[in-house]
């Protein structure tokens, strides 16, 4: 222990050590920050670090398979160089963009079904349109599957204590939670995950009823913890590519036959041009009741179906390439 | 009786010598004190009924703050009588309890499962002495999924959680009680509808032989659990309960009257 303090003191006033250790299947990124005399755990790392003529790399290499054990942390007194904390830096299982458009008595969104493992389509029939039952909205993700999974656990746990609540007036009263309330709760989670630096790695996107308005309602929260609130969203390659088609086309008046078919458009568009999307979609709609309240307001999650690609392969480029590649090809 | 603890009734961690723990029979006493709960096991469901004795003309005694029954979960509920706040900690426990149970399991809570939680978290505060056991008994009905099967339970201040036919508890409970075994639940149990005409003739009955309720309007909170709610616990609608009671009124004169008929003959 003397000896390690020593080391320390000698090594000067502010001490900035960085290692990356890569991992067959995953990256993950470990910092350390150290200042002298702050640190506990640290020193064991110093006293390692200037331990011999042997580099950092070296060093790091040496000791792999025995003690950088990354599935432990934090540091103990078996393993001292153990990880105090992990970063998240990308997502495994993903789904690509969620659209979303506000029409004139509801919201309607779309997104496709497949998962993607990195660029292999893994499934293509995953739902990522989820009614919440007891609350009276639908969520969609795009990003990080399991993250979504979680995150509806969360979501379908939280809805069901606030019905059951000792604080509702009586038995007679429905207190579900509203969209714009899920909305606000995601808006804090997602934040206070962020600032740990584990973020669920998903852009959510939250459609039904505004609360205290009673008008249509659709938000969505990032992996940062921003909210917006707007009459038309994309996520992910959606807002390249879907966005500007949604702009041009919204209306406040709009029926929902004319929002359903803007949006298999864009949908389409995607699929064309996003090469982790598919032609299968699913599409989710939050409508208001007859008589405005949303105790007669509708949930519906359509089942998964084909877009209908009859001809989309005709496009004359598809038909005839450019470039004469039919001969020697100049050559 | 106030001399009767002794010593031995100063915390729940201490047995007297002939065998109780005075403060759990104390915790029985408060439940005693208050409005009377009488659940019922019909055939096709679970009914549950409170008397709400009216505190004080002032309370707003339609609201929340003084609910008695409460949903436990879409398929479970709990009538509380005692300490409405040590109840209310229960049914907040319950929920809890619900709500764990569907996140780890992914299936509704069963109601046997519901009431030894319930009757096991009961238990814990009357083993230490540093805590005091709760002043509230629950009566709580649910549904099962799997076994499509209604379970009556009743959680008592000891910890004590049995299933029953008909069970009652609060003031009044004995009369009550009589008054459930002439039902003959056990051997020929009745609809839920007629469970809401017992249940609703019970209290009346209660809540007219005490002198202090001269004048005073009975407050009923009815609710169920059967095949008329799809199987999740409801509040009966407000007109059947009306139509029960106005029903259990005419029975109870119709009852008096035969009983001077035969107080005059004889």
């Amino acid at each position: 222990m003397v000896q390690q303090r020593s080391i320390n003191e000698a090594a000067g006033s502010s001490i900035i050590i960085t290692t990356t250790t890569t991992i067959p299947s995953t990256s993950r990124r470990l910092s350390h920050s150290v200042s002298s005399g702050c640190c506990y755990y640290c020193i064991f790392f110093l006293c390692f670090v200037f331990s011999g003529p042997s580099s950092l790399v070296t060093a790091s290499y040496n000791s792999y398979n025995n003690n950088n054990n990354i599935m432990s942390f934090p540091p103990t007194a078996s393993n001292p160089r153990a990880p105090s904390r992990q970063h998240t830096t990308r997502p495994i299982t993903t789904g690509t963009s969620v659209l979303g458009i506000v029409y004139d008595k509801g919201v309607l969104l779309a997104a496709d079904t497949l998962l993607s493992y990195g660029s292999m389509a893994k499934l293509q029939n995953i739902p990522r349109l989820k009614a919440i039952e007891h609350a009276e909205c639908i969520v969609g993700a795009s990003g990080e599957y399991s993250d979504f999974q979680a995150i509806i656990n969360l979501l379908e746990r939280k809805a069901l204590e606030e019905e059951t609540s000792v604080l509702s007036d009586s038995l007679y009263k429905s207190t579900a939670m509203s969209a714009s309330q899920i909305w606000n709760y995601l808006r804090f989670v997602m934040y206070s995950k962020r600032n740990k630096f584990d973020p669920y790695w998903n852009d959510l996107v939250v459609a039904g009823t505004d609360s205290t308005t009673g008008k249509p309602f659709l938000g969505m929260i990032d992996k940062i913890g921003t909210t917006i609130q707007e009459n038309f969203l994309a996520t992910g390659y959606g807002g390249y590519i879907a966005l500007p088609l949604l702009r041009e086309k919204w209306r406040p008046d709009l029926t929902e036959g004319e929002a359903r078919a803007l949006l298999e458009d864009c949908m389409k568009v995607l699929f064309f041009r996003d090469c982790r999307a598919s032609s299968r979609i699913q599409l989710a709609k939050a409508e208001k009741g007859q008589d405005g309240t949303t105790a007669a307001a509708t949930f519906i999650v359509s089942d998964p179906y084909d877009l209908d690609m009859t001809g989309a392969w005709d496009a004359p480029s598809f038909v005839q390439a450019k470039g004469n590649l039919e001969d020697d090809g100049g050559w | 009786m106030a001399s009767s603890g002794s010593g031995y009734d100063l915390s729940a961690s201490t047995f007297s010598p002939d065998g109780r723990i005075f403060q759990v029979e104390y915790a029985s006493k408060a439940v005693e004190n208050s409005g009377t709960v009488i659940g019922i096991k019909a055939s096709d469901g679970i009914v549950l009924g409170v008397s709400k004795p009216l505190l004080h003309k002032m309370v707003v005694a339609s609201t929340g703050s003084y609910k008695r029954i409460h949903n436990i979960d879409v398929h479970a509920g709990m009538a509380s009588t005692g300490f409405l706040p040590d109840a209310r900690v229960l049914v907040g426990r319950s929920i809890d309890e619900a709500v764990d149970w569907q996140v780890n399991f992914g299936n509704k809570i069963p109601p046997h499962v519901l009431a030894d939680r319930l009757g096991q978290y009961v238990h814990y505060f009357t083993l230490h002495g540093a805590l005091r056991p709760f002043g509230a008994s629950c009566v709580m009905g649910a549904y099962d999924q799997e076994e499509k099967k209604y379970g009556l339970y009743m959680v008592e201040p000891n910890g004590a959680a049995y299933s029953f036919y008909g069970v009652a508890t609060g003031k009044g409970k004995q009369a009550a009680k009589t008054e459930l075994e002439k039902l003959n639940l056990n051997k020929e149990p009745c609809t839920s509808a007629d469970a809401v005409k017992h249940i609703a003739k019970i209290l009346t009955l209660l809540h007219q032989e005490n002198k202090d309720n001269e004048g005073k309007p009975l407050e009923l909170e009815i609710s169920w659990i059967c095949e008329a709610s799809g199987q999740k616990h409801a509040g009966v609608p407000k007109d059947t309960i009306a139509a029960a009671m106005a029903w259990a009124t005419e029975q109870l004169e119709e009852e008096e009257e035969d009983d001077d008929d035969e107080m005059e003959e004889s």
